[in-house]
């Protein structure tokens, strides 16, 4: 039982994080109809940057907040110089374009800090565990939860409440309305794209202390976070919170009784190999199922 | 003699959320005649046509060709069924030629599994038979020239070569006349004349001098419903009909 | 709204429609250009004598690079068949590379144990290596062809990542690190283990492989498939099935590429999941569009064109994938048609 709770709380970690990447990602598609390749390179450069503070200072918190911004900035950057290009372009072009982007990042990053892995550190005052049910358990990892939480929320906030987010939610639907009504569009767009880029830093941030800091670490998240998207629907947070928890937790729970269920028909050896292989498989069978029976996704709009 | 192929559509049906764009509509289309849809803008004639030749599904109601069923029928197997559609707004293939966009049409109904093996361009029975059905539109531009020099009339002139392409029993036509100069109204209009015969042809138009000198029956939709419906004449005195359109006048 | 006319006048006869129909009785249809089928002639016989040609000018060491030119080649003429005349842009094809990889892999390793499961015969391994790419692209082409779009590439991508992770769990067969082959396969008694000939066994498969994409193209099917990528709902409402010729499409060019999957596999004689990461996916696009989408040649130079960039760039630079990205960034932005385009001017219909 312990070990079902410990795994679901892992689960629940790991699909807010996804989440703070994918609500980002839907948010951009959403709104400017662009497929960008390069947002899991922000994800990296979040923790890149991260990293480097992190050591200079010795400060957890100087860490993040440099992280967040240096994601920020790279996000302003890449949307002021190439993406505000892309957006009446056809799709092949996005997608070229977009893997320029995550060429030029991923050997960005090792010319300006080189090869060698980096890491970010957890903060001491996040550190040990707490007692929960008997279970002992991460801070750290209770903290990433309660972070993403925090996110649902201020997104939510921020779309539903305050002016920007009715933009951003007409947006979706009537983009040319938009700059009719005297809003300035292309101001708006690339805010939109630094508050994506912002999440997917903070993520990055957060992330760091469970993952190795190197070139190419943001990539399998933005095709996971492409997964969100096609299992919740695009444009839709709630979509993606629910599709990004959901994959979370049957990644988490796949890693850790998938061996155990195949050990029960094979040897042990290859009761690992193969329940690890049928594990990271089964997000990608979570998408084929909501294929198979929704094409639109969750909460999307029928499409193809 | 056997009854003419014929069309039905009974109890049709359709709703966007709460607008009930369609309410039990009854139709009828039949080999040899020309069946007119009227009725003001916005009345649900484009919708209608949609939920006949199954490029929308209907929330209630039946489409039969003769005695099948085809309600379920999605809209590439209604065409191969001999039910086949015109679009108000033309839209050629660009990547082809006018001849070669007739051939494509023709191509598509060709019941060959896959195709690969034959070269589509050179099938002279194919071809012949392209020139044949531009020639019978009137279709005069260079088969060979690029579709994107036609006029506007040109490429409606296409559009009703691409869908006779597809041999079919029943044409839904959505307003062809749409943005032709008088000339060639009075030639589409003599073109339908020619189809009827073997043919049925449902015509949605809003020119109504040649409504009146085409049509063989008349259905005037208002609100997504059929107001009256029957022969020109009995439309043309029907006292509901006439305030519905001295309504839009004012 | 118009009035209610009155009476109408009777129709009036349309006598001179007969004399029309006459003098279009054998107007062509089409415009035949020789172009295409020029470039295609010039740009196989280049890569036919391009190893004399190195050799000549002592570049001998650049054979291997040139046998990967041809597989990758072949890889991307498969995938301009779906992208470029299918509008089907696939950014997860390099899985396919390892389907046929791994098949012809697997084999020469159950060979070498000796389990009686394995042959390093060619004439076996490599159509095998293509089944089973028809096979996985059947499946997955028909999951991903419910969506269309970007919503379609996002699908192709994560299939994409779905068989990195499978072939990287493939413990038996080298996993994450990889396994190097002890041999090639062989053509009947021949050894493919010369370099020279292995080059142009792969130039011949290309060959055919161009000729029959070219045949696929101008066929009804490749008819289709080109109008389905114009306006879909057009075409089915003249009553085509295009999900069919989709599909079609989308398994044959699965099944060339994972045959170039297993060609590449012996080139290099190291089977690792490292051919089919999703980066791959994105070289072959890439290949794709430097030699013009749309012309069935183009996959070939644009094969070449890389490959000799990224040589000419190692040499200035370790640093080369970064202007790598910037070129695509730059090329992407201003140019549109690609280096095939250019060749083939407004012939791009055929």
């Amino acid at each position: 039982m312990e070990l079902f709770l410990e795994q679901t709380l892992n689960g629940l970690q790991s699909g807010f994080t996804l989440l703070m990447i994918s609500s980002g990602l839907t948010l951009i598609f959403g709104m400017m109809g662009i497929l960008n390749l390069a947002h899991g390179s922000l994800f990296m450069v979040g923790a890149f940057v991260a990293a480097d503070i992190g050591a200079r200072t010795g400060s957890f918190t100087a860490a993040l907040l440099a992280g967040v911004a240096g994601a920020a900035l790279a996000g302003v950057l890449m949307e002021t110089v190439v993406v505000r290009f892309l957006y009446d372009r056809d799709h092949l072009d996005q997608v070229l374009a977009t893997l320029g982007l995550v060429l030029m990042a991923n050997q960005g990053v090792q010319m300006v800090w080189g090869i060698a892995p980096r890491t970010v550190t957890r903060p001491p005052w996040l550190e040990g565990s707490v007692s929960l049910f008997g279970l002992d358990y991460p801070i750290y990892r209770l903290a990433i939860i309660a972070a993403g939480v925090a996110t649902v929320v201020v997104l939510w906030w921020l779309i539903h409440r305050t002016k920007v987010g009715m933009w951003i939610r007409a947006g979706n639907t009537h983009r040319d309305l938009l700059g009719a009504l005297g809003v300035n569009v292309s101001l708006l767009y690339t805010g939109v794209f630094a508050l994506g880029a912002a999440l997917a830093g903070f993520a990055g941030v957060v992330a760091s202390p469970y993952l190795t800091v190197e070139a190419g670490m943001g990539d399998n998240f933005l095709i996971l976070s492409f997964v969100v998207i096609v299992i919740g629907g695009i444009g839709s947070i709630r979509g993606a919170v629910y599709a990004s928890l959901l994959l979370g937790l049957v990644d988490t729970w796949g890693q850790t009784y998938l061996p155990t269920v195949v050990g029960r028909l094979t040897d042990p050896s290859t009761a690992a190999a193969i329940g690890s292989s049928l594990a990271s498989a089964s997000i990608y069978l979570a998408m084929v199922v909501v294929l198979l029976m929704r094409p639109q996704g969750l909460y999307g709009a029928p499409r193809g | 003699m056997s009854d003419p192929t014929t069309l039905h559509a009974r109890g049709l049906d359709k709703h966007y959320g709460n607008l009930h764009v369609t309410r039990d509509l009854d139709l009828q289309v039949q080999v040899g005649q020309v069946h007119a849809l009227i009725g003001p803008n916005g009345a649900g004639k484009t919708t209608a046509l949609g939920q006949l030749c199954g490029e929308l599904a209907s929330d209630a109601g039946t489409v039969h060709l003769d005695a099948e069923d085809i309600t379920t029928v999605d809209l590439a197997g209604r065409v191969r069924r001999g039910v086949a559609r015109s679009w108000q707004i033309s839209a050629p293939f660009p990547g082809f030629t006018v001849g070669e966009n007739v051939v494509l049409a023709a191509l598509a109904t060709a019941h060959r599994g896959f195709g690969f093996r034959g070269r589509a361009r050179r099938d002279p029975g194919r071809n012949d038979r392209a020139r044949h059905l531009l020639g019978e539109v009137g279709l005069h531009a260079d088969p060979a020239r690029p579709v994107s020099e036609l006029d506007h009339g040109g490429r409606r002139l296409l559009e009703l070569a691409m869908v006779l392409a597809t041999d079919p029993v029943v044409l839904l036509l959505d307003e062809p006349m749409a943005g032709l100069t008088p000339g060639e109204v009075e030639h589409v209009a003599t073109l339908l004349v020619r189809l009827r015969a073997d043919h049925g042809i449902l015509l949605v138009e809003h020119d109504m001098d040649v409504v009146f000198r085409l049509a063989d029956d008349i259905t005037v939709l208002a609100d997504g419903a059929v107001l009256a419906s029957g022969a020109p004449e009995a439309i043309r005195r029907d006292e509901r009909v006439r305030s519905l359109y001295l309504q839009e006048d004012d | 709204m118009a009035e209610l006319p009155e009476q109408s006048e009777a129709d009036q006869p349309q006598a001179e429609q007969n004399q029309v129909e006459q003098s279009h009785a054998s107007a062509p249809l089409s415009v035949a250009s020789r172009r295409p089928m020029v470039v295609t002639v010039l740009v196989l016989a280049v890569v036919g004598v391009a190893p004399v040609l190195a050799g000549a000018l002592g570049f001998d060491y650049l054979l291997g690079t040139l046998t990967r030119a041809v597989i990758l080649g072949m890889a991307a003429v498969a995938l301009d068949y779906v992208v470029g005349y299918g509008g089907l842009v696939s950014l997860g094809h390099a899985l396919f590379l390892g389907t046929g990889a791994y098949t012809a892999g697997i084999l020469v390793l159950q060979h070498d144990a000796g389990t009686g499961l394995g042959t390093d015969q060619a004439l076996l391994a490599w159509p095998l290596a293509m089944l089973v790419g028809a096979g996985f692209g059947w499946v997955l082409g028909a999951l991903a062809l419910r969506t269309r779009g970007v919503y379609f590439i996002m699908v192709t991508l994560a299939f994409n990542q779905m068989m990195f992770f499978l072939f990287n769990s493939l413990a038996a067969y080298g996993g994450d690190d990889g396994v190097r082959l002890s041999t090639r396969d062989r053509l009947g008694p021949l050894s493919l283990d010369d370099d020279s000939v292995f080059y142009y066994v792969c130039f011949l498969l290309l060959v055919v492989v161009v000729v029959v994409f070219n045949r696929l193209v101008r066929s009804p099917s490749g008819w289709l498939l080109r109008g389905a990528r114009d306006n879909e709902l057009r075409l089915r409402s003249v009553g085509a099935n295009t999900r069919r010729h989709q599909l079609a499409a989308f398994v044959l060019s699965a099944s060339v590429a994972s045959l170039a999957g297993a060609l590449a596999v012996n080139e290099s004689q190291f089977l690792s999941p490292a051919i089919s990461h999703w980066t791959e996916s994105g070289e072959l696009l890439v290949m794709v569009i430097i030699g013009g989408v749309g012309s069935v040649v183009g996959g070939v130079l644009g094969a070449f064109g890389l490959l000799v960039l990224e040589e000419l760039a190692i040499e200035f630079t370790d640093d080369w994938q970064f202007f790598v990205g910037l070129g695509l960034i730059v090329i992407v932005l201003l140019a549109r048609r690609g280096l095939a385009g250019l060749l083939l001017g407004g012939h791009r219909n055929v």
